[in-house]
């Protein structure tokens, strides 16, 4: 097996196929990597989800490592700021979206959240259903020393710088995996007699043969889109944000305290993500061109640079990123699977870049043929299944923007026009009026967004769900008081206890964490 | 409240130590950082098990004296129940500090608000010329030999778990019928001690290693007696 294309997607895949395949042991399969050494990466994901860290423990690598190495700092969400009003020179609104979940074990919160809010009571969802949303706002990391690796007293992800953290999964694949490493520029993709790819020439290293080819060659997909000419969905009509301009910004003092959430900022043109890393901050606008132009965009993101760092600013560079969101019509074509960006891609707004990737080569890796004639079945699966999560992921965002009551520009109102929405999410939100979401209404265990991530951006920004008629079927208000306010008090604890994000950083880089 | 004061000749000429049996100063202390060459002492007398350090998550070997914080079973009315005395009691109120001005090499300090500092009483620190007495250096030896055989421990559990030989574990013991538990607290686990290649175990017994291996190992039988100890306590 060949994967042309280092990369995020390049390495995380090659070391799940290495890993699941035991590349490294006689009758494995055989995992090799070609990369060329003059392609720069496009490196912007830079946020994770909770689920990277099932994913770094299952390929052995120590978390301790991955700290010490990717400039790694905790994310134990996404702060939203200003997407549902613009805002106001004394007023900004914000919530959170968390990874830590409701617990609804004895008592389901959020039909009885409804009824406090409509009853007058100004307690946010977030903070109803976890303390993880206090902790966040106190600037606090998710685990204390004594945790051992991957573990935590609320549920967590990272930031990471996206080089180190290739070369971190370059070194891992190559020394502890049996991943094979070959440097060398693609000039051509060879088809065999039946339409399969055959081979890739190299300029350096001849013909490279293959029986099965991973395309993650980024968005120019040298294998399957352009050789095997699979089709591209465009979502542009759905997601308006076609551009991005990335920056790296430093802290203002060596001490500056490290959110443990990204923060999303909302603007006239889209949204400004603001992650921090232990070395430095990445920030970058995301915006449509059909609304603003560079120079402005520009402009909008050296003065949110500027309301943290001052005139300092100023000399800060950036780099534009032309985004092409969509999918593959097909992932899995013939003998060839693409993974990363050259599989599809959505702007970053819930970290979905390395999600998706890392889904993907999971899946890849889980359901690998075990023969020539199963690939058929498989390959169909995949791209089903792959559909599937990327549809999901793009009512997801979608919904950010569908329910923002932001007047302040064009794009915004555009965001709103129902011809922009796809059916099932309008359809779902139609329901949802009535009756709040129920895990009914996610019925795939393998969905990357369930009810849980709903829940936090509805009701983050304020969706009404009617719950007149519902007071019968939940009368244990009383009960779910309770529950709320011993919520405030394991925040209390919680906050009592824990470290600052960049001081327990700055701990565990010193000290490592126990494996146990 | 201990108010620990680096050792200085003019300021501490008159000092003296006394001599006392007063273990008041370890009343509170419900677990105790032992050193490997005192294993096997310590353990027919109490369960030495490790532990994290809650500011930097790193294993410390401890004896374990209470079942609780604040409480320790072998401290009676200030004077010491126990037959052996771990050795970081045995310098008190003397202890080494980290130099302020290089913060590498060590120094003697002293806890001024000891009961057993004053003028007048068995040991003096300093002699008329403001040398260091003999006390003073045999003390200071001994701390220095704590420090290193402290180093040698840490050494010795890193080892430890590295070849993933440690596991969590809950003891649990029934106090006058009323459950009680310390949790939070590790050991090493006699079947992955089992699994253990000929090459890693053989490096162990080369460092001298095994003896408190299974010495503390052997401990954790010292925890009935700690419940009979409380037991007796609470009657």
């Amino acid at each position: 097996m060949l994967i042309v294309g280092g990369g995020t997607a390049g390495w995380l895949t090659a070391c799940h196929l290495a890993k699941t395949l035991h590349a490294k042991s006689a009758g494995g399969v055989k995992v090799t990597l070609v990369e060329s050494e003059n392609i720069p990466t496009i490196g912007v994901g830079e946020g994770t989800v909770p689920a990277i860290r099932d994913s770094l423990q299952a390929l052995g690598i120590s978390e301790t490592t991955f700290i010490r190495e990717c400039d790694v700092t905790f994310k134990q969400g996404i702060k939203f700021v200003d997407w549902l009003e613009a805002p106001a020179a004394d007023h900004s609104h914000s919530y959170h979206h968390i990874f830590d979940y409701p617990q609804r074990d004895s008592l389901d919160p959020t039909p009885y959240w409804l009824m406090e809010k409509k009853a007058g009571s100004d307690l946010s969802f977030v903070d109803a259903v976890s303390f993880q949303g206090a902790v966040c706002d106190a600037g606090l990391g998710p685990k204390l020393m004594t945790h051992a690796e991957y573990d935590g007293f609320a549920g967590y992800a990272y930031h990471l710088d996206a080089a180190k953290f290739s070369r971190l999964l370059t070194k891992h694949g190559t020394e502890s995996l049996g991943v094979q490493h070959l440097k060398g520029n693609v000039v051509d993709v060879i088809l065999g007699e039946e339409g399969d790819i055959s081979g890739v020439t190299t300029d350096k290293l001849g013909v490279l043969e293959a029986d099965l080819f991973i395309d993650c060659t980024g968005f120019s997909s040298l294998l399957l889109g352009q050789k095997l000419g699979v089709g591209f969905n465009s979502k542009q009509d759905v997601l308006l944000a076609d551009t991005a301009l990335a920056m790296q910004v430093p802290y203002a003092e060596e001490n500056t305290p490290i959110p443990s959430y990204t923060i999303a900022a909302a603007q006239e043109a889209g949204w400004i993500w603001d992650i921090g890393l232990s070395a430095r901050r990445g920030t970058g606008y995301v915006y449509s061109s059909q609304f603003t132009s560079d120079e402005r965009a520009e402009e909008v993101l050296c003065a949110y640079a500027a309301k943290s760092l001052g005139a300092a600013a100023d000399d800060l560079s950036c780099r534009k990123i032309p985004m092409n969101v969509g999918y593959r019509e097909k992932f899995w074509h013939k003998n060839c699977v693409a993974i990363g960006l050259a599989q599809g891609f959505v702007e970053p707004l819930e970290a979905t870049g390395l999600l998706v990737y890392d889904a993907a080569a999971r899946l890849l890796a889980a359901q690998f043929p075990s023969c020539i004639g199963a690939i058929p079945e498989v390959a169909n699966r995949f791209n089903q299944r792959l559909q599937h999560v990327w549809d999901g992921v793009i009512d997801f965002i979608k919904l950010h923007y569908y329910l923002s009551r932001r007047e302040d520009s064009e794009f915004w109102k555009a965001n709103r026009l129902r011809e922009s929405v796809p059916e099932s999410l309008l359809k779902s939100l139609e329901l949802w009026r009535f009756q709040p979401p129920s895990e009914y209404d996610f019925p795939s265990r393998l969905d990357i967004f369930n009810l849980d991530n709903y829940l936090y951006v509805l009701y983050g920004m304020e969706f009404e769900t009617d719950t007149h008629n519902l007071m019968a079927r939940f009368p244990e208000r009383e009960r779910a008081r309770m529950q709320f306010n011993k919520m405030q008090h394991n925040a209390r604890s919680a906050l009592e206890s824990s470290l600052p994000n960049r001081e327990l950083i700055e701990r565990i880089r010193t000290f490592g964490l126990q494996k146990i | 409240m201990a108010n620990i004061t680096a050792l200085n000749k003019e300021l501490h000429r008159n000092m003296t130590i006394s001599h006392s049996k007063n273990y008041a100063h370890a009343k509170d202390q419900h677990i105790l950082p032992v050193v490997v060459h005192e294993f096997a002492s310590l353990c027919v007398e109490f369960p030495i098990v490790y532990v994290k350090n809650s500011d930097t998550g790193q294993f410390q070997a401890v004896a374990v004296m209470g079942f609780e914080p604040g409480e320790n079973l072998y401290v009676g009315e200030n004077q010491w129940d126990g037959v052996y005395v771990p050795a970081c009691l045995r310098n008190y109120p003397l202890r080494l500090v980290n130099d302020k001005n290089d913060g590498k090499s060590m120094m003697v300090a002293v806890d001024e608000e000891s009961p057993l500092v004053g003028e007048g009483g068995d040991n003096r620190l300093f002699d008329d010329e403001g040398q260091d007495s003999e006390f003073l250096k045999k003390s200071g030896q001994s701390m220095i030999q704590y420090v290193e055989s402290a180093e040698i421990t840490k050494a010795f559990i890193n080892l430890l778990s590295e070849a993933d030989l440690l596991v969590q574990k809950n003891l649990s013991v029934e106090i006058n019928s009323k459950p009680m538990s310390i949790g939070g607290i590790y050991t090493v686990d006699e079947s992955k001690l089992n699994e253990l290649s000929e090459e890693k175990f053989s490096d162990l017994r080369k460092r001298g290693f095994l003896g408190p291996l299974y010495a503390q190992m052997i401990s954790l039988n010292q925890v009935p007696r700690l419940a009979q100890l409380k037991a007796k306590r609470s009657n």
